[in-house]
């Protein structure tokens, strides 16, 4: 269908229409959001972020609500009719298909079409908009307004009295002053922001740089901060009628101040630091004694968190390997770093995993670590040292703590290195064997593998088998006594063997018939703590049992390995060393000896005088008491005001430690000192803080009183005394 | 007196009718005889007036309104009201109930009244002295309620603790939390059930040197109902001075004689290295021969600690000397020695000694017994204990009740023997509280008593201003009259009849709070109440002796009911003159007039 020059000018007229009014609705609805927006954040229920969502659903219900897609050209039509006479109602006849249309119809259309192109845009539109754009403005104008108002009462909140996380303290500001602002600046890396307070107490950074800003309603000669009732630091005037004056301070730790004008001084205000905490260190994984047994994979997991109030700039792992053994120890030092950037985090977990192979460890040696870090200030914290090592299997079959030092059960140790020894040969020869010699052999180490738990069983009170191998046992127990017996004779014992032989053998044939359970003596016979390892050796045992007999030599390896280390331990556990000393005696007098003549030895006096130093407490204690004398109404004498000046060198020094809990006291005790009237309440607050600074006095002796000795009660006490006789 | 008088009159009487018979002049003889003896006779009962008792008709009853009388119940009370209480006086004007500034005067003043019915709390102990001869009736009110009795040891050595005991009357539903307060803190509580009477205890240790007041707190919930002062004093102790004789040196006597030093005892400690040969300490005095014990250093010692070993390796006369200090107030502590000694001192035979075969435990446990908590365990096998005699005080016992230290008085001193092997343990295992614990309660048993040269009693003890308060001072000088100053006002003391030493004086002390008394011109405190304090304890204090009195007074009056009613009165003196004059002018008329006439 081709269509109409008028039909084309319509439907040009709605794509410019929609267009204008989806920018309408675009513009009222961003409106909307904007002044919606500043008014929660005026709240303090957002953030400007929220401007996004917020305009977006605001602009869904505008469009719904005004469906600017749904204008079709009826619609224009409907329009052009209403607005151009011109148009005779007939703009409609442009959109009808030109076959369906009468003859009169037609001419009109064709006329349409020529007035269609004379026919000015129309405005209203655009006008439209125009309002819409005004909206919008002034949506921003509103907006930016309260925005302002927001900032300004942030500023209330924030900023002139008090700084963020202080708390507001009710101050007695002398009157001369007229204006406070005191400008805190910490320090650059602790990345907190500076700021300014019209109150004197002061909550800063330690090393946070403090500069006093006072004005002054009159002209002042001489304004000083003392610090702690020691340090005076002059303020400089800053202007020539001597009303505004100004100093600053690095603060490093906690006390109080006080401003004198003219040689008046104020309240005290309390100054406050936040310290610095090194980092904290909090090693999760792994233990801080952990031993990597054979067959075990040879590396550390090394996980830890730091944290830090400021930031962490560093942290590395400080590794000692130790090597050797005996005299030959030798130890190499490395740091091994995280491998990342902390850049002043606050927070971070680290994880490492180190590989002990990768560092040189060979079986048998030992890594000491320590994690060392580093705060954003150079403080630096490490922490406790953990222990790896390896078992080194070589060790553990040397016979070198057997030879010497008191054998306890020899043979026991000797079969568990020999069912290694078999299993690693085993193992050796596995390609060169028929499978089924391949397993029996496994088998038969796995029998002796049990036969050698049973006999650690025994120690424990479990209950001997007795199907398998049971002669065995007691054969090779015989035999034992045997070597007992040859080890007896050795150390020249005077016993006949045959005799020996014979009982032995009684004691056999008795073993034969009897059924021994548990045996008591066994059962008690060690401490509970070498009980609890031998269970372990045990349990290793039959695991190594277990996959001896299922023909899995290779698996059983390691447990038998941690089976001998553990064997290992126990042993070294029944063990003492003590060093040979030298000791070095005067030279006896033979002729001086036992001669019993003790007239030339002196009586031995000593004498010693304890310190009548009145301490502290008893300064206290007497303060205390003289204040309490004082609500009654009596005035301080001059020794009073001594004491109480005593008393107050302790409150400042309590104070200039522990403002928090201290400083109110003090200022209490001094307007106390001053004032010509009691003031109850502050005497007992001073009272309860002297209170607080005492230590409880421990018990001391009192002798008891006795009523005044008239002569009557002596004669009466004397009769008494005489009657008894 | 009155038998002088008859005397006289007899004489006069046999004198005139002699001097009658005589006259010449025999006339109107009889009627003469007659007058002198009338006139005679009427001069006697001038001198001493005819009495004769009068059965009394009418009871003269007055109402006494007291403090806790409430006031709706006032107007229920029928005839005369009268009130020692001001407050009752103004409150119940309209009643018309007046007021009696003194009651012992208004009663004298009003000697008709011969019963009283006591409404309220009662009168106190001062007040009921003179109502003896009166007819009472006694209408109580409730008990008061908040703390209704109460007492503590308001004179401190410094360390000593602060213990007030006293019983609380509780009759809300809900329960109550008495507080102690002092210095602005709370240093103890203890919480009084609802519906209750309940005894109450309540520690501390006051830190102060000198003079305090705390203060007892009763709060339900969050009101606080009572508030009552606790007036204290605590005082530095002056170090004593201990002689230590030991055998051999051990540890024990180290760490004691160590422990002495540090709380500033001055020390003496002697100990035997050989035969005859002694290593000495002179810690905190001076350097004296030690060889020999004799009476001039024993009497400067407050307390002789020893052991048995060395107590027989004595001499006689260095043992007598102890013996004989000892009977003279010093304190001795004996160390018991190994069982295997053989001569035993009368000074350890005092007490009974007993072994035990075989001690399982190789722990001792001991404590105070009746105290809490028992010490830390020593690692001690003991075996060795104490069986208690009938005067003995046993100390310190394990916690089964064996007897480890006992005492008993020796004279005016006291003996002590501990059977305890060690007890430095405790300061090796850090555990120096039991340590001071113990040997501080030991040798406060022990010491030799601190002597006053005078000491005072106040009555009543809870003074208030304006209260009448008799102080009662005892001396140890007997003829010295006592300088008693109470707020540098001195008072005049009167000497008790029958004990020498003993010093009455009364004061009326006008400052609330703490007033010295001077005796000696040795100062002392005593503390003056605020009116509104302790109202509690001292109303039910009234209340118990108002009924105690009321009920004993009636027992007595039932069995002499007459007498009750009868009261003596005496012929007036105008009918005895009137007789008198008629007789004399009779005489004289007669010899001047009538035998003129004859």
């Amino acid at each position: 269908m081709i269509r109409s020059e008028g039909q084309q000018w319509i439907t040009d007229f709605r794509k410019k229409w929609v267009t204008l009014y989806f920018f309408r609705v675009l513009t009222f609805s961003l409106a909307i959001a904007l002044i919606l927006v500043s008014l929660l954040t005026y709240l303090t229920l957002g953030s400007f972020w929220t401007v996004v969502p917020i305009f977006l659903v605001v602009f869904t219900i505008c469009s719904f609500t005004y469906p600017f897609w749904r204008i079709n050209n009826e619609d224009i039509s409907r329009y052009l009719n209403a607005n151009f006479t011109d148009l005779q109602e007939s703009s409609g006849l442009l959109l009808k298909p030109e076959d369906e249309l009468s003859g009169l119809e037609r001419m009109q259309r064709n006329k349409v079409n020529e007035l269609l192109a004379e026919i000015k845009i129309p405005v209203t539109p655009f006008k439209k908009l125009g309002t819409a754009l005004a909206a919008l403005l002034l949506a921003i104008v509103l907006s930016l307004v309260i925005g302002n108002l927001h900032k300004k009462n942030n500023d209330n909140k924030m900023y002139p009295s008090v700084a963020a996380g202080q708390p507001v303290v009710h101050e007695r500001i002398l009157p001369q002053i007229s204006r406070i602002a005191i400008y805190i600046d910490p320090p650059a890396y602790t990345r907190v922001q500076s700021r300014t307070q019209s109150q004197f107490s002061v909550k800063a950074e330690a090393g946070s740089s403090v500069i006093w800003n006072l004005s002054t309603n009159t002209t002042i000669k001489k304004i000083n901060l003392i610090f702690n009732d020691r340090e005076i630091v002059p303020l400089k005037s800053q202007n020539e009628a001597h009303t505004k004056w100004k100093s600053a301070r690095l603060i490093k730790e906690s006390g109080f101040y006080q401003v004198e004008l003219d040689g008046i001084r104020s309240d005290l205000y309390q100054i406050e630091v936040i310290p610095d905490l090194p980092v904290n260190i909090k090693i999760t994984s792994p233990k801080q004694y952990s031993t990597i047994d054979y067959g075990m994979p040879q590396r550390v997991n090394l996980q830890l968190s730091l944290t830090d109030d400021y930031g962490i700039k560093d942290a590395f792992i400080a590794a000692t390997m130790a090597s050797g053994k005996g005299e030959g120890v030798s130890f190499t030092e490395k740091k091994i770093s995280f491998n990342i950037g902390f850049n002043n985090s606050r927070q971070s977990k680290l994880s490492k995993v180190i590989d002990l192979k990768l560092l040189g460890m060979k079986p048998g040696d030992e890594l000491y670590f320590y994690i060392n870090a580093q705060d954003n200030h150079g403080q630096t914290s490490r922490s406790d040292i953990y222990f790896v090592s390896i078992v080194d299997t070589t060790e553990l079959m040397s016979m070198a703590g057997m030879s010497t030092g008191i054998n306890l059960v020899p043979e026991y140790f000797r079969s568990q290195r020999q069912i290694i020894i078999d299993t690693e040969k085993l193992l050796k020869e596995k390609t060169s064997m028929a499978v089924q010699s391949f397993k029996d052999k496994s088998n038969d180490i796995g029998v002796d593998q049990k036969l050698l738990r049973l006999r650690y069983g025994k120690f424990l009170g479990e209950e001997s088998e007795t199907e398998i191998g049971a002669d065995h046992d007691h054969e090779e127990a015989g035999k034992g006594h045997k070597d007992e017996e040859a080890g007896h004779k050795e150390e020249g014992h005077d016993h006949k063997e045959e005799k020996t032989e014979q009982i032995a053998n009684v004691q056999e044939i008795m073993d034969r018939y009897a059924h021994k359970h548990d045996i008591a003596e066994d059962a008690t016979f060690f401490e509970p703590e070498l009980k609890a390892q031998l269970k372990a050796v045990l349990t290793e045992m039959w695991s190594s049992e277990l996959r001896l007999r299922t023909y899995k030599p290779e698996d059983a390896l390691p447990f038998e390995y941690k089976a001998l280390r553990l064997l290992k331990d126990l042993q070294q556990k029944s063990r003492a060393y003590v060093a040979k000393t030298t000791v070095k005696t005067a030279q006896l007098k033979p002729e001086k000896r036992l001669s019993g003549e003790l007239d030339k030895i002196n009586n031995p006096t000593q004498t010693s005088t304890v310190e009548q130093k009145q301490n502290r407490e008893y300064y206290l204690k007497k303060a205390l008491s003289v204040l309490e004398i004082r609500k009654a109404g009596n005035k301080f004498s001059a020794a009073d005001q001594l004491l109480l000046k005593d008393a107050e060198k302790y409150m400042a020094a309590a104070a200039a430690g522990n403002p928090a809990s201290f400083l109110t006291a003090l200022k209490g005790l001094r307007k106390v000192t001053a004032a010509k009237q009691p003031d109850v309440p502050e005497i007992t607050l001073v009272q309860r803080s002297i209170q607080k600074l005492m230590i409880r006095e421990s018990d001391q002796p009192k002798p008891q009183s006795a009523a005044p000795a008239s002569e009557l009660y002596q004669s009466y006490f004397n009769n008494l005394k005489k009657s008894e006789r | 007196m009155k038998y002088m008088a008859i005397a006289a009159c007899i004489i006069l009487g046999v004198f005139m009718i002699i001097s009658e018979l005589k006259r010449p002049n025999k006339a109107f003889l009889t009627a003469r005889i007659l007058a002198s003896i009338v006139a005679i006779l009427s001069l006697y009962y001038m001198l001493f007036p005819v009495q004769y008792q009068a059965d009394q008709k009418s009871i003269h009853e007055i109402n006494l309104l007291t403090r806790g009388t409430a006031k709706d119940s006032i107007t229920g009370i029928k005839g005369n009201s009268y009130t020692t209480e001001q407050e009752i006086a103004n409150t119940a004007r309209s009643e018309k109930v007046k007021f009696i500034a003194d009651l012992p005067y208004f009663l004298k003043s009003n000697p008709r009244i011969n019963a009283l019915k006591v409404y309220g709390y009662g009168l106190s102990k001062d007040q009921l002295k003179g109502l003896d001869n009166y007819q009472m009736s006694f209408h109580p009110a409730p008990d008061p309620v908040g703390v209704v009795s109460c007492s503590w040891n308001w004179k401190l050595a410094s360390t000593e603790k602060l213990q007030l005991e006293g019983t609380y009357h509780n009759d809300s539903t809900e329960p109550v939390k008495l507080l102690l307060r002092g210095f602005g803190a709370n240093l103890d509580s203890v919480r009084i059930n609802p519906k209750e009477y309940s005894r109450f205890t309540l520690h501390d240790q006051p830190k102060q040197s000198g003079r305090a007041v705390y203060e007892l707190i009763a709060m339900r919930g969050s009101d606080t109902v009572a508030r009552e002062f606790v007036p204290i004093q605590t005082s530095e102790v002056l170090p004593s001075s201990v002689l230590i004789l030991s055998s051999y040196p051990d540890f024990e006597y180290k760490f004691l004689k160590n422990w002495l030093f540090e709380n500033k005892f001055a020390v003496t400690m002697r100990s035997r290295i050989s035969k005859d040969k002694f290593s000495t300490d002179f810690l905190n005095t001076s350097k004296s021969n030690m060889e020999r014990i004799n009476p001039a250093v024993l009497k400067k010692t407050d307390l002789l600690v020893v052991d048995e070993e060395e107590l027989n390796a004595l001499s006689a006369s260095e043992y007598n000397a102890i013996s004989r200090a000892a009977e003279s107030g010093m304190g001795i502590l004996i160390r018991l020695g190994d069982p295997g000694l053989k001569t035993k001192t009368a000074l350890v035979n005092g007490f009974s000694v007993y072994r035990l075969p075989d001690e399982k435990s190789k722990q001792l446990n001991m404590h105070f017994p009746g105290q809490q908590p028992a010490f830390g365990v020593l690692p001690i096998e003991q075996r060795s204990f104490l069986k208690p005699r009938p005067n003995d005080q046993m100390l310190v016992t394990d916690l089964s009740g064996k007897g480890l230290v006992n005492s008993h008085l020796y004279g005016s001193g006291k003996v002590l023997l501990s059977s305890v092997p060690a007890t430095y343990n405790w300061l090796l295992a850090g555990k120096e509280q039991d340590y001071n614990r113990f040997w501080s309660a030991l040798f406060s048993k022990a010491l030799k008593k601190l002597s006053k040269t005078e000491s005072w009693l106040m009555i009543p003890a809870f003074p208030v201003p304006g209260q009448k308060t008799r102080f009662i001072v005892d001396q140890d000088q007997k003829d010295k009259v006592p300088l008693i100053e109470i707020n540098d006002h001195r008072l005049s003391p009167a000497q008790n009849i029958e004990l020498p030493f003993k010093w009455d004086a009364i004061s009326w002390p006008q400052k609330q709070g703490w007033n010295i008394i001077t005796i000696n011109n040795k100062p002392d405190y005593f503390y003056v109440y605020h009116p509104g304090n302790w109202n509690a304890a001292i109303n039910h204090q009234n209340r118990k002796i108002t009924t105690e009195f009321v009920s004993n007074t009636r027992t007595v009056k039932a069995g002499s009911a007459d007498f009750e009613n009868t009261v003596s009165k005496s012929v007036s003196l105008w009918w005895f003159l009137l007789l008198f004059l008629c007789s004399a002018g009779f005489l004289w008329y007669e010899s001047r007039i009538l035998s003129a006439k004859f």
